[in-house]
């Protein structure tokens, strides 16, 4: 069931670098599986600047409180900023029919490259939950992009999550994928699930070919519909020979099925 | 009122082709898929007019490279070049599913030559299930086929009248609004027989980017949709009904999402809207736009809503 409704909104604000944080009121979107989607609509009814959703991670579900961060690029995030707490908002989720395997493996390494680390926060409080062993390497630039620093703390995954940045302003110095084939190795039945920006996915599904773990992809793509009607965001499924749809193939793949 | 058309007792009903509709509120191909995204996700679809589904060919097509698609002001370029699984792939996976929602099933047919139109034209045509076919020759995204039919009226109708010695089904044809003279393919419509025109499919366009410097979609150019082109559709009804008048049915699409839009098509002379892009930002919009001329008719004092089908032209002619 995806549910197409206005929900409330609770807190939308600035953290650091280019994100802000939105906060709905959406009891709805409760079970929503890790990986899932929703499409949101900055503009007002019946305004066409922008008219397109645009599509964001669900980051955390909190009771009945669901959790997004995103990094101002274009028109339409630059309009989400402009909307206030006590609002309502168009929102379509939870979206995507393929999500991370939160059962299969004993072991996972979650690897977030900037705004990407909101695409895995929410498979860290199930991994935790079902109570999996698993290390998040949290990747950026610069340190004001480390912008769900506080959201780690506060929920306890400080200890679980490696920090790098490329020019040291905060934890490790390097790019996420400095250490990853060692800790890939460091246990059986490990497999990778990755968010972030291509050439970072690019770079990590390298290693993973190199030494063959399982990685699953969460990947983002240009959405007009985000639930399958509009065909446009395809990914070639290489396995198969055919474009798959991102929003309802996906979002999640196997990367040694896609073309990357 | 048209005289083709009969109207039923709910105000908003009719009997066409001898199909009855519940509604005059359509899906347009390329916008819904085949229907089960949204019937199994979203909502009952047997609310809807007609579905019409993606456009389909004899062989599968595997469609364009991505990037396919950029918003623009008020609108969207697409350029998906009709993928799709091909017309026996349909008829055996998809349309037993979608039979079930109790619908009407409108067929969008694609072909790359004349026989490949011919090919799907007489499948569909035999697959029941699907009541209507509607002939896709104005598909801007694709290198043969779709719109080299739709720009040539001589070779439009040729296609036609082949097409209606093997289709005994109704057959629309969706007409390309990249064209100098839109009367000039309704026209090579009617006298090949067609059955009724759906105008107008997206407008040829390009989006730059200009960081990358260069055209955003993989294939450089596609096909504009959304409220920007409304004024555009409406015009192009308008001139289609001024000279055929109920001659033959007119079904609207482009731009609608939203009540005032359908009624404006209806007014300029569309017995049925379709709705295309307004279903990806807000995929209710069809069940809205129903209540919303139910709402329409009633405040207006209207029993039908046939009674408002070309209406912009008789208040002219009174002034």
């Amino acid at each position: 069931m995806i549910f197409d409704k206005k929900y409330e909104i609770l807190e939308n604000r600035y953290i650091s670098g280019r994100t802000w944080l939105l906060r709905v009121k959406a009891p709805d979107l409760k079970s929503s599986p890790a990986g899932a989607f929703a499409m949101i609509k900055a503009t007002y009814d019946s305004q066409f600047d922008p008219m397109m959703r645009r599509a964001f991670a669900i980051a955390d579900i909190d009771g009945d409180e669901v959790l997004f961060f995103y990094d101002v690029y274009g028109k339409g995030t630059k309009t989400l900023t402009y909307r206030k707490k006590g609002e309502f908002i168009d929102i379509l989720a939870p979206l995507g029919k393929r999500f991370f395997p939160e059962d299969k493996f004993d072991n996972y390494i979650l690897v977030g490259g900037g705004i990407g680390f909101a695409g895995l926060s929410l498979l860290m409080k199930r991994l935790k939950e079902k109570g999996k062993n698993f290390t998040a390497l949290y990747g950026v630039r610069r340190r004001e992009q480390l912008s769900m620093l506080d959201w780690i703390e506060e929920n306890g995954f400080k200890d679980k999550t490696l920090i790098y940045t490329e020019d040291g302003s905060y934890g490790i110095k390097g790019l996420i994928t400095k250490d990853l084939k060692e800790l890939a190795l460091e246990k059986e039945n490990t497999a990778l699930m990755v968010c972030g920006p291509k050439g970072m996915m690019k770079a990590v599904v390298k290693v993973a070919k190199e030494i063959n773990i399982p990685t699953y992809l969460s990947l983002e793509s240009k959405m007009a519909c985000g639930f399958g009607i509009c065909i446009g965001c395809v990914i070639k499924n290489v396995k198969e020979e055919k474009y798959e749809r991102v929003c309802y193939e996906g979002p999640v793949f196997n990367a040694f099925d896609i073309q990357f | 009122m048209v005289n083709f058309i009969k109207p039923l007792d709910k105000p908003l009903a009719y009997e066409l082709f001898g199909i009855k509709f519940k509604n005059p509120v359509w899906t347009a191909s390329g916008c819904f898929s085949y229907g089960l995204e949204v019937a199994e996700n979203l909502y009952d679809i047997s609310q809807l007019g007609a579905v019409v589904v993606k456009g389909l060919s004899y062989k599968p097509r595997e469609g364009n490279p991505p990037q396919r698609i950029v918003e623009t002001p008020a609108g969207m370029l697409n350029s998906i070049g009709l993928q799709n699984p091909g017309v026996k792939y349909f008829a055996e996976k998809i349309l037993p599913k979608l039979k079930k929602y109790n619908t009407i099933i409108v067929a969008n047919i694609f072909g790359e030559d004349e026989e490949e139109y011919l090919k799907v034209g007489e499948f569909l045509n035999k697959t029941d299930g699907v009541h209507i076919l509607e002939l896709n020759v104005s598909c801007p995204n694709v290198k043969k086929g779709g719109i080299a039919f739709g720009s040539d009226p001589e070779t439009l109708y040729s296609l036609i009248s082949k097409l209606k010695n093997v289709v005994e089904k109704p057959l629309l044809v969706k007409l390309s609004p990249n064209i100098t003279n839109i009367l000039d393919t309704a026209q090579a419509s009617v006298e090949a027989k067609a059955d009724g025109l759906v105008l107008i499919n997206t407008l040829l366009g390009m989006a730059i980017d200009v960081e990358r410097e260069e055209p955003i979609l993989a294939t450089k150019t596609g096909g504009l949709s959304g409220p920007a082109i409304l004024p555009i559709a409406v015009r192009m009804i308008y001139q289609v009904y001024e000279k055929y008048k109920t001659d033959i049915p007119i079904i609207g699409v482009g731009g609608i999402s939203k009540t005032e839009d359908a009624l404006q098509h209806i007014l300029a002379g569309a017995l049925a809207v379709q709705i295309g892009t307004a279903l990806f930002f807000d995929p209710y919009s069809p069940l809205k736009i129903i209540k919303g001329l139910e709402n329409h008719i009633k405040r207006k004092g209207y029993r039908h809503i046939l009674e408002l089908v070309g209406k912009a032209h008789k208040l002219k002619l009174e002034r």
